[in-house]
């Protein structure tokens, strides 16, 4: 049987890993933004990470931290390649605007 | 808290929550009005975890461990709830940084140092930078306007807060029942033996042990199957080529 602080423990870790699962569920759901989406998603694999975590500490077990490690690199796998999707999206109208830039400076315009 | 307060506050902290989500992704003419909203909002989740059964005996309630861990759980909380309601996406994604050192802040207090470093570096290092880095590069006077809340949240944040209510009610009801770990033995340490300082107390045991650090890491964190390890570096190689195939390809056109 554990201390008492470690049901404590394992109370805490479920309950706020319960909070942020909703939280990031929520922001999911409300925000448009790509880049909130994105962290909403980080939001939520913190929360069962979390919960994975304090599971695999209370029973003794390194496979809850280990897949704690797996679910993070897992939501951070898509974080990345979606952050490289955005910046190639975005690449375009910058370049554009610098070739029109250019364009206008050297038909003496004011850009 | 045990009894009908703590059941009042089961019920009431995450509705009244879910309230002040609402009226923090609602609230867009008065900033100080929104702020203190997504205070009120972090401050009720938050009242989640504290309203949990103190440990009981004066030794556990007093222990370093159990108080950092409340400490940084409502850090955690309260940099989730800015994440989800903040309107401008750099106070999301700073704020998503200060959830990562909260959650390693958090798996430090329950002895899972692996996995904090693992928080900190994927959740920090490559999740919250490149999209800080992201943000700061899109950053233009009309972007703020792209980066709204859908047209109607209530049902969301209603949804969120039964949600919780239901995940802690579910928890608080499990641990009114007397719960049993599948081993008793003493709590894990917080490294292995063969990789301790030689001269430590707690390493008198393990002498004659073949210090070997790296191999002692892998074994901790994965045991006798490396199989796992194989399967992650995979991953990890497939999301830098495919990262990097991205941004090239997006660079040729």
């Amino acid at each position: 049987m554990p201390a008492t602080d470690d049901h404590t423990l394992l109370r805490d870790a479920l309950v706020v890993g319960a909070v942020l699962l909703t939280l990031g569920t929520v922001g999911l759901v409300t925000r448009r933004s790509v880049i909130h989406a994105a962290l909403s998603i980080g939001t939520m694999a913190a929360g069962v990470a979390l919960t994975l975590a304090g599971c695999g500490a209370f029973h003794r077990q390194e496979w809850g931290e280990v897949f704690g490690v797996v679910t993070l690199l897992w939501c951070a796998t898509p974080a990345v390649l979606l952050a490289a999707l955005v910046l190639r999206r975005e690449r375009r109208p910058a370049d554009v605007e610098v070739e029109v830039e250019v364009a206008q400076l050297d038909a003496g315009e004011a850009p | 808290m045990d009894g009908a307060p703590a059941t009042l506050a089961l019920i009431a902290l995450p509705v009244l929550g879910g309230l002040g989500l609402y009226a923090s992704l609602r609230l867009e003419r008065s900033e100080s009005a929104r702020l203190a909203a997504i205070g009120l909002t972090a401050a009720l989740f938050a009242g989640l975890l504290w309203s949990g059964a103190d440990p009981g005996d004066a030794e556990a309630t007093a222990s370093s461990r159990w108080i950092a861990g409340r400490i940084a759980g409502t850090a955690c909380i309260a940099a989730a709830v800015v994440v989800v309601a903040a309107r401008r996406t750099l106070v999301s994604a700073l704020a998503f940084l200060a959830l990562a050192a909260g959650l390693a802040g958090m798996l430090l207090s329950e002895g899972a140092e692996v996995a904090a470093t693992a928080a900190l570096v994927l959740l920090a290092g490559a999740v919250g930078a490149p999209l800080l880095a992201l943000v700061r590069r899109s950053a233009s006077p009309g972007s703020e306007n792209e980066n709204g809340v859908e047209a109607e949240p209530l049902l969301a944040c209603i949804a969120g807060g039964l949600l919780v209510a239901a995940l802690v009610g579910t928890i608080d009801f499990v641990f009114a029942e007397e719960t049993r770990p599948v081993d008793a033995s003493p709590r894990r340490r917080s490294l292995p033996a063969e990789w301790r300082p030689t001269g430590s107390a707690e390493s008198a045991g393990a002498e004659g042990v073949a210090a070997d650090p790296p191999g002692a890491v892998v074994a901790a964190i994965f045991g006798g199957r490396p199989m796992l390890a194989e399967a992650i570096a995979v991953l990890f190689l497939v999301t830098a080529a495919g990262a990097t195939l991205v941004l090239r390809r997006g660079g040729e056109s």
